[in-house]
Formats: structure tokens, C-alpha cells, sequence
């Protein structure tokens, strides 16, 4: 009990959450085990925005071009595993391009869904972050961005399957053979822990205080010797590359990608799971993500319209009120309560 | 001891108006000089020129014998060290006070090196010894913005000597504090900073006679007068346009001491 | 060279809607310094209020103009009283928080209207020719009245008593205060003007353009870029940053595809960004 007392609350939440998720499918239906799968994914993306915003304080409003990068990469692959797909047979495409014979190697669509948002992110954030180009700038771009990559997917009909996007792609399968739906759970909750461990340890390193220097005070970094661009771009392609990782593994969980996953629609959703659950600490983010899916399957189908109304409701609300979030704000509130123990202990 | 800073004529407009105009100054390894003048005469801007956040219309800036006019803040503050408290509390602010000094410590401030690799021990038994020494051992915890503004000013001071600069440039390092606390900076700076080369800029003038030997007197972007502390007070040019209305309004009973 | 001509007509046209949706962007952000995300769903209002005005209600065109800028104009007060005024000073929040009521403006539509697109009869029949190039005549008005409404805002907020007071409570709000200015009610009014523009640019769009709960997102984003370009100082700037994208948009998109000009548009204007980050006609600023 001392020993678990010692490990700070945020790691505890973590652990709590974690178990939960390791638990789940021995109780819950296929049905809820799938969505969950989903919801594990989402939960990689929001990390990567949380690295970005929560603590480099870089608001990023296209966030789904990343994830859509790595999502249409991996699409790509698995829809080529048997030549030409369907859709850019029907645009006229007789042959396998050479980029979409490398492409339908597994591990280059992983490798290429992780690498070219990343190195997408870099360029341009060693172009931006080199002028003194504030934060709002830096969301407005990235705002355009996502606008302007949704219509380039939809118009490359023959490329991307345009409007209606690639489906019926297969699930997740390891060499060949394909996972069941337990199997596939365990897999992407192994790759969650795994990215968990690599966000815990980015942002306790030097790094990763870094980052939060940049939210923090970027002139007093700047005079201290460090050079923000770079760390910056730095903090935008890591972003990216754990955004793509999330749009490699959406695909075969969800079996489509359409451009709806990676326009404006759906980088705003990844906003507000990180403004309601709380920015710059990974349970907020893991929260967000994981709330707002769950409540908004359960509630938006009886509710619809009604539910999305809340959800933009619960935002201003929790902006006014809660700007640390509800995981920043439970977590401010009982790190004030240890200090006053201690004082009183003290005193 | 030689030479460590040299501005020759330096120069800067802002649209037509000349916040300083053909500034020479030197300074002296080792040596605590105190740049005063009245609001607006350019102080701020000059330490802005030396520290690379602007450039100058003509003139250089020479530091150790290298040229670093032009030069970028983080390369004047990571190759040429030169480290520079601003007017006002200026630190990160929801990080705790011992994480400010970690920061600040002058190690892997390129990418690769804080991504791969873990700090140096003895950053953390370097942070320590300066928490003690400013006064703040016992709130290492705390963040920067639950402390008080006078703890701030010394947790900068602090970060500074973390950063272990060639050169200090502390830019009103008491503005905003107490009687007693501007007395504690003025002692922590004379005990502290003993021995390392530092730049100020103050309009405190008690603050002044606390740790000054050499004085520069700045007014309307140029050196008005520069000397020893007892020859600048009795300047009567100095006197007219600086020393009269400040004594006036902070304390008459100084005058011509 | 007839189609060269009508691409640039056409161009005008579009750089008209954008002057009219980026106006009032650039009152609330270069006045006030508010980055309103939801500004799109302002545009949208006015669309939707010219929308129930001219097909539900059935009365002409001209009312539906100013009912769309005071619908607007109300729903932005509203939002600057309750939302916006609390987080004074914190630009970060202000856009999350408008970024909310952007979603509640877009669903309170959609239970309301419905999610799909829904039609506004053109008020102005007829095309002119001018040799072989036809120009509708609702094309005309567009760009006259875009024109004539910021014409009207310039001289309203150089020579009125109003804009006075604006601009003195954006230069020196403790100092407008002490001369007994109610900063808080010219916030307030500033914001509602901003927004009113908005709507009359949705209901001047709503004819020609899709009106849908979904429809602000393009606008918001034209919006941006166009204050990005002109920067937010000055209205010369808004009127050159819209012809900017306006007509490179539907230059580039006459000699390659919509798709590749708002790329290229992008392009330039992150190019801009990267340069010029006050915008190509900033005033030098100390």
C-alpha cells in the first residue's frame, strides 16, 4: 500500500485506466470490445496532440492530416494486397504504380504511415517556427491545412477512392494469419502501452521539459541558449509520427478511411477530447479520448444532434470553468490538498 | 584583467527615431558595471542589441574578441555566453523552481542530445546549491508562479547562475520589490556574483551605491557620462538630467552624497 | 482571352464574398484581438435568417439583409457578453471557447433546418454580355454592394463619433476608460458589428451558395487567410487580401483544378506567414 502511495496520482489514474482497458473484453460484448479497440487507437491520437499542445502549447486544428497520412498509407496497402484495387481499376488504372507495389508491403506502409507525417510535420515546422510566428498563426495554418487535404483526397478519386474513402479492408492480422477480435484487442492495447511508456518517458526527459518550456516561456528559452524552432518542429514530428502510427492502425480496426476521418470535422473532435479531459498531462488526454467516445456512442444514438450540442456546450463550459480540463482540475485540487498536509504536518 | 565586451558606435531607429546613437562601451572581465539613465534613454534596447533579440542599424558588437553583432539570442546566450535577466520576473512559470534551474543548467540544449540522453549528474546537485543560495531551497517544489515577485527576481538570478555565463546582464533586477528585498539582491549580487562579469541596469540609485564601482549614464540613445560611481554623482550634467529627478523623488536627503 | 476575362470576373466575384465574409473577422480580430472560431456559423446564420426570410416567410431579398446583420449582430453580442469578455487576455481559451459555440451554433441549426442544404431563390434575374463573356447580374450587385459595405464601415469607424471611440479603446482602453469611455459596452457593440458583417456576407452569399448547418468551415478559412494576408490593420490590406484569394484562387483554378488552387493559395499564403507575419500591409508598429 506505501509502495502505491509513493507513485503520484496521475501514474495511478494511468494504472487504473490501463487495467480497465486490460480487463474489459473478459466482461464486455464483441460488440463493445470492438468499439473499444477503436477508442484505443483514438487514445494513441490524443496522446500525440497532447505532446503538441498540452506540452509544447502548439494548438494544432488539423490534427487528423497526420492521422489521415498514416491512415491512407496503410489503406493503400491493404487494398492492393490483390492487385489493382476496385476503385482505381474503375478510374482507369490497369497497373500496379511502383510506389503502390512498395506500398502493399506491410512494413513500408507502417514504416511510410509513421515517417511521412512525421517528416510532413518537420518541414513545415522548421519553415514556420523559424519567423516569429505565434500560436495563432500556427492553428490557422493548420486549420487551412486539414481543409485543403480534404479536398485533395476527394478529388484524387482514383487514387484515394475519393468521396466514399477505401472500405473493406481486412482486420489486423500478424504474418499472414488474420487476429480474432480478442486478438486484435490485446494487440492495439499492447501498442497503447508501449506508446504510453514512450510519451512517459519523452516528457520526463530533458526533452520533454524542454517542450514545456516552450509553452511555458519561449523568450526565456530562447536567452538560455536553446534554439525553439528546432525544438518545436521537433515536437510537431513526433506528433506526427505517433498520429500517423494512430491512422496505420485505425484502418484495419475500423476496415475504412474516409475523407470525413481526416478533414477539419474530425481534427476539431480530437480538440475537444484533449480540452475536456485536460491538456499536458497524459491522462487527461487518455481520459478525453475515452470519455467523450464512449459517452458520445451511448448517448449520440438515442440523442444524435443533441449529443454533438452537449459536447460544444460541455466545451465552453469547461473552458470558462475548468480551463486546466477535468483531469487538470482534479489533479490541481488534490495537489493543493497534499500541500496544505504538508504545511499543517509541518507547521 | 582585458577587455570582454566592446560596442563600437553602435546604433538603432525605430522608425526614424534613434534609441541609440553611436554607443561606445566597454567592459572589463571581471568588473560589475551599472548602466543607468532615465526611462527611455535606451537601456533595455542596448542590452537588447547585445543579447541578439535586435539588430543594429550600423555599429558592432564584439564579445571575447569575436564579433557578434547580428547573432542570434540562443547562439549569443549558447556559444558566446552571455546570459540576460529581463525587466520583470521572466521565468516558466507553471514549472516548479527547481525545474527552472534544471533548465537552465548550460547542458543538451540541441535536440538530439536532450532526446537520447539523460542529464548530467550534478545538474541536480548544482540546482542545490543555488536553491540555498537564493533563498529558495525550501520551495524547490513549488511553481515559479506561487512565489512571490521578489523570490521570482531571485529564482532568475538564480537561472543565471545556472547558466554560468561569460557575461550577466541583469536588466532591473529589483524593479517591483521591497526595501528589504532590493537590499538582499543588491547583497546576493555583490556575494554572488563576485568575481563574474556583470552588466546592470537599475534606477534604484540606493541599489546603485550598494554595488557599484563603475557607472555608464545613458540619455535620449547616448553615454552621457561614464565613470567611477562618486565622480558620475557629481556630474553636474548627469545631476541635471538624471540624478536631480530621481533624488527629488526618492529621497532628497542624498543628495550629493 | 474571353476566358481569361471571364475567370477574372468570375474571380471578382468570388473576392467580393471573401472581402464580405473576411470584414468582420478583421474588425473582431484587429480591434478586439480575438481569433472567433466561430465565425463561419455567424456567415451561417446570416445565410439561414436570409433563408427563412425569403422562402419561409416569403418576403423580398432586401429585408433578408438586414435581418441577416441583426440576427448576426445579436447572436454575436450574446456570445461576446456571455463567452468571450471572460477570457479577456487569454487568446488561447478565447478560440476554444468560440470553437464550442461553433459546434452549439452548428447542431442548434441542423435540430432546427435539418442537415441538408437548403435553397435561396436569386433575387436578380438576367446576365449582361460583354462580348462573348456572360456576367449574371446578381455577380454585379455582389461586388457593388461588397464595395459599398466597406466603403460604409471605413467611413464609420474613421468619422463617426462610434469609430472614435472604438479606436480609443483599442489603442488605450485604461485611457478611453479614464475620459469616461464604457470600454465594455464598445467591446460589445465593436464585436456586434463584426458579427452583422458576417451574417449580411451569408445572406449575401446564400443565393448563390450552399446554405447548410456544415456551410461555415470554408469561410472561417477564407476568412483567415485573407486576414493573414492583408493583415488586420488596415481595411486597403482586407479589400488587396481578398482580391488576393479570391482571384488566384479562381485564376489558378481556370488553368489547373479548384482542388490544386486551394493549394497553391495555402502555399502562398504559409510563404506570407513565414515573411511577413504581420500580414503585407501591416503599419510598422513599435
Amino acid at each position: 500500500m506505501e509502495k502505491l502511495r509513493s507513485i503520484p496520482a496521475n501514474r495511478r489514474a494511468d494504472l487504473l485506466i490501463f487495467l480497465v482497458l486490460a480487463l474489459f473484453p473478459l466482461a464486455g460484448s464483441a460488440f463493445y470490445t470492438q468499439l473499444l479497440t477503436k477508442y484505443m487507437v483514438f487514445l494513441i491520437l490524443a496522446w500525440s496532440l497532447d505532446l503538441l499542445w498540452g506540452y509544447a502549447g502548439l494548438m494544432n486544428l488539423g490534427h487528423a492530416v497526420l492521422f489521415g497520412l498514416g491512415g491512407y498509407a496503410m489503406a493503400l496497402c491493404l487494398s492492393a494486397q490483390q492487385g489493382v484495387p476496385d476503385f482505381m481499376a474503375r478510374g482507369g488504372v490497369t497497373q500496379m504504380p511502383l510506389w503502390l507495389k512498395i506500398l502493399s508491403n506491410p512494413a513500408a506502409a507502417v514504416l511510410a504511415g509513421i515517417l511521412i507525417p512525421a517528416l510532413l510535420a518537420w518541414l513545415l515546422g522548421i519553415f514556420l517556427f523559424r519567423s516569429r510566428v505565434g500560436g495563432v498563426f500556427f492553428a490557422v495554418i493548420t486549420l487551412a491545412l486539414a481543409q485543403v487535404f480534404n479536398l485533395f483526397i476527394q478529388s484524387q478519386s482514383v487514387w484515394t477512392g475519393g468521396f466514399n474513402g477505401i472500405g473493406g479492408l481486412p482486420g489486423l492480422s500478424l504474418s499472414g494469419a488474420p487476429l480474432g477480435l480478442g486478438q486484435s484487442y490485446y494487440f492495439v492495447f499492447l501498442v497503447v502501452v508501449l506508446v504510453y511508456m514512450f510519451c512517459v518517458a519523452l516528457t520526463r526527459s530533458r526533452f520533454g521539459m524542454i517542450l514545456r518550456g516552450v509553452r511555458e516561456n519561449e523568450t526565456r528559452l530562447e536567452f538560455l541558449g536553446y534554439k525553439k524552432a528546432s525544438f518545436k518542429a521537433a515536437a510537431f514530428a513526433v506528433s506526427g509520427a505517433l498520429a500517423g502510427l494512430a491512422g496505420v492502425l485505425y484502418v484495419p480496426v475500423n476496415g475504412m478511411i474516409a475523407p470525413n476521418d481526416v478533414g477539419m470535422e474530425f481534427s476539431t473532435a480530437v480538440v475537444v477530447w484533449l480540452a475536456i479531459g485536460g491538456r499536458g498531462s497524459l491522462t487527461g488526454a487518455a481520459v478525453g479520448a475515452l470519455l467523450v467516445n464512449v459517452l458520445g456512442n451511448a448517448l449520440s444514438e438515442q440523442f444524435g444532434a443533441f449529443w454533438q450540442l452537449l459536447l460544444g456546450a460541455v466545451m465552453i463550459v469547461t473552458v470558462l470553468f475548468m480551463p486546466r480540463g477535468i483531469v487538470g482540475t482534479l489533479m490541481h485540487r488534490s495537489e493543493g490538498r497534499e500541500k496544505r498536509g504538508e504545511a499543517q504536518e509541518r507547521g | 584583467m582585458g577587455e570582454i565586451l566592446r560596442t563600437e558606435r553602435l546604433s538603432v531607429s525605430f522608425g526614424g527615431f534613434w534609441a541609440l546613437r553611436d554607443v561606445n562601451l566597454s567592459v572589463d572581465e571581471g568588473e560589475l558595471r551599472v548602466v543607468i539613465g532615465p526611462n527611455g534613454a535606451g537601456k533595455t534596447t542596448l542590452m537588447d542589441l547585445i543579447t541578439g533579440r535586435i539588430r543594429p542599424a550600423y555599429g558592432k558588437i564584439f564579445f571575447s574578441g569575436a564579433d557578434i553583432t547580428g547573432k542570434s539570442p540562443d547562439e549569443v546566450a549558447a556559444k558566446y555566453r552571455v546570459g540576460r535577466k529581463f525587466q520583470g520576473p521572466n521565468v516558466f512559470e507553471n514549472m516548479t523552481a527547481a525545474e527552472n534551474l534544471t533548465l537552465a543548467a548550460p547542458v543538451h540544449r540541441t535536440v538530439p542530445s536532450s532526446f537520447l540522453r539523460a542529464a548530467p549528474c550534478g545538474v541536480t546537485e548544482k540546482a542545490g546549491e543555488i536553491l540555498e543560495q537564493i533563498g529558495l531551497a525550501q520551495k524547490k517544489n513549488r511553481m515559479a508562479c506561487e512565489l512571490s515577485h521578489g523570490e521570482r527576481q531571485w529564482l532568475e538570478i538564480g537561472m543565471l547562475m545556472m547558466q554560468d555565463p561569460k557575461l550577466m546582464i541583469l536588466d532591473e533586477p529589483t524593479a517591483g520589490m521591497t526595501e528589504s528585498e532590493t537590499h538582499r539582491t543588491g547583497e546576493m549580487i555583490r556575494e554572488l556574483l563576485a568575481g563574474r562579469t556583470v552588466l546592470v541596469v537599475e534606477h534604484d540609485m540606493n541599489f546603485v551605491r550598494q554595488v557599484a564601482r563603475t557607472v555608464t549614464v545613458l540619455h535620449m540613445g547616448r553615454v552621457l557620462a561614464e565613470g567611477p560611481l562618486a565622480a558620475i554623482e557629481n556630474d553636474p550634467e548627469v545631476v541635471r538630467v538624471y540624478l536631480k529627478s530621481s533624488k527629488t523623488e526618492e529621497e532628497p536627503g542624498h543628495a550629493g552624497a | 482571352m474571353d476566358s481569361f476575362l471571364a475567370l477574372l470576373l468570375n474571380g471578382l466575384n468570388s473576392s467580393a464574398l471573401i472581402l464580405m465574409a473576411a470584414l468582420g473577422m478583421v474588425i473582431i480580430c484587429g480591434l478586439m484581438d480575438v481569433i472567433n472560431l466561430a465565425h463561419g456559423e455567424l456567415i451561417m446564420i446570416g445565410a439561414y435568417t436570409a433563408y427563412t426570410v425569403t422562402q419561409l416567410a416569403g418576403f423580398g431579398f432586401w429585408l433578408a439583409l438586414p435581418a441577416a446583420f441583426a440576427a448576426a449582430a445579436a447572436a454575436g453580442a450574446v456570445m461576446e457578453i456571455l463567452v468571450v469578455r471572460r477570457l479577456t487576455g487569454r487568446p488561447a481559451e478565447t478560440m476554444l471557447a468560440t470553437f464550442g459555440i461553433s459546434i452549439v451554433l452548428q447542431q442548434v441549426t441542423n435540430l432546427a433546418f435539418g442537415a441538408q442544404s437548403q435553397y435561396v431563390a436569386i433575387p436578380i434575374g438576367g446576365k449582361l454580355t460583354f462580348g462573348r463573356v456572360v456576367v449574371p447580374c446578381y455577380n454585379i450587385f455582389t461586388i457593388g454592394f461588397a464595395a459599398a459595405v466597406t466603403a460604409a464601415t471605413v467611413l464609420l469607424l474613421k468619422k463617426t463619433k462610434f469609430g472614435r471611440r472604438v479606436r480609443a479603446v483599442t489603442q488605450n482602453r485604461a485611457m478611453a476608460e479614464c475620459l469616461g469611455i464604457n470600454s465594455a459596452r464598445v467591446d460589445t457593440f465593436t464585436f456586434a458589428l463584426g458579427s452583422g458583417l458576417a451574417g449580411l456576407a451569408g445572406a449575401l452569399a446564400a443565393p448563390v451558395k450552399s446554405v447548410s448547418p456544415f456551410m461555415g468551415g470554408p469561410y472561417l478559412v477564407n476568412s483567415f487567410m485573407t486576414s493573414v494576408v492583408g493583415g488586420v490593420a488596415s481595411f486597403t490590406g482586407t479589400t488587396v487580401g481578398s482580391l488576393f484569394v479570391g482571384e488566384s484562387t479562381a485564376l489558378l483554378g481556370g488553368v489547373s483544378n479548384d482542388v490544386l488552387a486551394s493549394i497553391l493559395v495555402l502555399l502562398m499564403i504559409i510563404a506570407v506567414i513565414r515573411f511577413k507575419p504581420e500580414g503585407l500591409f501591416a503599419k510598422e508598429r513599435r
